[in-house]
């Protein structure tokens, strides 16, 4: 993922900014599942899947001086939150990523998920990678974290994962 | 039964128990693991530090006697069962990590356009491969576990046993670093790995890995190392320069092959050229481990006598270590497109056919440095989202705090920069091309201003 598409992705959060690393974390992986370029390395974490390049732009986005990042330890009860500069917002306005667009309404509606069918979607869509099929995929994710098949959130979980995995979200 | 020694540099003896490791020595001595011997470990950075010749099989050797010595340690302070059973898996994925690597090891990855990691597991899952036999002759299921252990993206066993092998702070890392301070005779790279191993510890329902606070400092020093040796070792100039070198003969190579131009290419190389795509499935296992560092090397003293000027001069180049310089571009026009220097390519082009330089791309190579080499551990800031894999953590009043939140002062070698680029040119534009750079970045400043 290069600045560019990370910085066209925070735009679509608004001035709220993106709430929380785990979310960031979530989001690209869904998009790239959905078939945008972004080209990150994920692998299975606790909180499902990670991808090292995610957090890696993002902090040096912060480092350059191109996103704000508020929030964060010491205490843990406030998650990191991120938002572009304004001169980001200027440097977005000269060049478009085209691809990037095409998600956009997908990107939004992702930023605006709950964070637990994020996660436990997001973890399901992993497992499904590895073997095709849905019920054991569901199964695996939830053994993994720990939670029960059948409980409501875990069906609205599946949902999102296949909704993505056709590329019907 | 006496032990099977190996003299090694780093430990001075690494000795493997006939009785109970009979089959690792049987895995030493197949055929995919003795090609690692003709691997250089740090490709061609013997090109800047002449002592750089150590292999890919030492290293491979050293990790498992590390994964030997952590492995003791874990049976001893928690269940002996538990370590028991994945010791073979264990053992076998240090000594195997590496065994899909391609002549000089990272470098020459994107001219052949494969991944090692790959490879590795598609060499240990061929049932005709000799170390396919040799893992199975000890247990049906253990060709398959070590393969997943090499695998980034299987999940199939416990987080720790792939954290021992591939994290913040893994057995590779522990060798590599220290051999190859030591072969370069760098100097930098030294720190305590015997405290490291002997203390780290198991955390949360025993699938992560932590260590006690007590250790704090030698972790500290680990992190430096890796700094260091990064600095100065495998980002050096020169060593850059001469692999971008080795890859713009491969892509010219490639292009004059696309545009149906005969290239002379050897046997074996000729054979992995005509694969569609360079991957397991459709080239065979025995015809990728088939291209060696020789084969390169005599493909390019056939290229120093082809009739494509550029081709021919850089290969000549290369063998007679007659590199290019490193110059640094202008800062990019746009913030958010880091690769874009505006004017910069065309007017070093110019500056390159001026001085008679008829193919400029072939003279006119940029480099990128991600990041995250330029700081090598970089911790993730969020405790939910941390474990082992990327973050070296130590107990604290019985929780995991990041080795960058209990020691600040880590935090100007931890944070992560921004990715760097450099050209490589030739010595006699140099001084011409540091120039422009000059000129662009002051008309860069004035029109910002």
């Amino acid at each position: 993922m290069n600045r560019l598409q990370l910085a066209t992705l925070l735009s679509w959060a608004g001035n709220n900014g993106l709430q929380g690393r785990k979310r960031l974390q979530k989001v690209v992986f869904f998009l790239q599942e959905a078939g945008c370029p972004l080209d990150c390395k994920y692998t299975l974490h606790h909180f499902g899947p990670y991808s090292r390049d995610v957090a890696d732009r993002c902090d040096e986005m912060v480092t350059a001086g191109l996103v704000d990042e508020v929030g964060g330890p010491p205490n843990g009860d406030m998650p990191y939150a991120y938002t572009l500069k304004p001169k980001t917002y200027a440097a977005l306005e000269r060049t478009a990523d085209a691809e990037m667009q095409r998600f956009h309404e997908l990107g939004t509606r992702l930023i605006n998920e709950s964070i637990w069918s994020l996660e436990l979607g997001s973890t399901i869509l992993f497992f499904h990678r590895e073997n095709a099929n849905w019920n054991l995929a569901l199964t695996r994710a939830c053994e993994f974290k720990k939670v029960s098949i059948d409980a409501q959130p875990s069906q609205k979980a599946l949902s999102l994962a296949q909704q993505i995995s056709a590329g019907n979200p | 039964m006496s032990d099977k020694v190996f003299r090694d540099p780093l430990y001075n003896y690494i000795a493997f128990d006939r009785q109970r490791d009979g089959w690792l020595i049987d895995l030493v001595n197949c055929p995919e693991v003795q090609r690692l011997r003709r691997i250089h470990q740090l490709g061609v950075s013997n090109f800047t530090y002449p002592g750089a010749d150590h292999t890919r099989f030492a290293h491979s050797l050293g990790v498992t006697h590390l994964m030997k010595l952590v492995l003791e340690h874990l049976e001893r302070v928690s269940d002996v069962e538990k370590i028991k059973n994945a010791r073979q898996a264990l053992l076998a994925t240090a000594l195997l990590h590496d065994v899909g690597h391609g002549p000089f090891s990272h470098l020459f990855e994107p001219c052949l356009g494969i991944k090692h990691e790959k490879w590795s597991i598609a060499v240990i899952r061929e049932e005709s491969s000799h170390v396919h036999k040799v893992l199975k002759g000890q247990s049906a299921y253990l060709p398959n576990h070590v393969a997943d252990l090499i695998d980034s993206n299987n999940a199939s066993h416990p987080a720790w046993q792939r954290a021992l092998m591939s994290s913040a702070l893994d057995v590779d890392r522990l060798d590599y670093l220290r051999r190859d301070s030591l072969f370069t005779g760098a100097g930098y790279g030294h720190f305590d790995f015997h405290r490291l191993l002997t203390t780290v510890e198991f955390y949360g329902g025993e699938t992560d890995l932590v260590w006690p606070a007590k250790s704090a400092l030698a972790i500290e020093e680990y992190i430096f190392a890796r700094y260091y040796m990064y600095q100065n070792v495998y980002l050096h100039k020169t060593t850059r320069g001469f692999e971008q070198l080795l890859q713009a003969m491969w892509r010219r190579a490639n292009q004059l092959r696309r545009d149906g131009k005969a290239i002379d290419a050897n046997p074996v190389l000729e054979q992995f050229w005509k694969a569609d795509k360079p991957e397991p499935g459709t080239l065979s296992i025995e015809d990728y481990l088939r291209v060696e560092e020789y084969t390169v090397q005599e493909q390019i003293q056939r290229w120093t006598r082809h009739s494509d000027k550029p081709l021919a001069d850089c290969a000549r180049r290369f063998l007679e270590r007659d590199g290019l310089a490193m110059v640094e571009p202008p800062p990019p026009v746009n913030p958010l497109k880091t690769d874009d220097f505006g004017e910069w390519e065309p007017e070093l082009h110019k500056l390159l056919r001026a001085n008679g330089y008829e193919e400029p791309a072939m003279y006119c190579l940029a480099d990128k440095i991600d990041g995250k080499y330029l700081r090598p551990y970089i911790e993730e800031k969020d405790p939910q989202n941390q474990s082992a894999v990327n973050t070296i953590r130590v107990m604290v009043d019985g929780k995991p705090l990041a080795i960058g939140q209990y020691l600040p002062r880590l935090a100007a070698v931890i944070a992560k920069p921004e990715d760097k680029y450099c050209y490589y040119v030739p010595k006699e534009i140099r001084v011409e091309a540091k120039q422009l750079s000059q000129r662009l970045r002051e008309f860069m400043t004035k029109t910002n201003t």
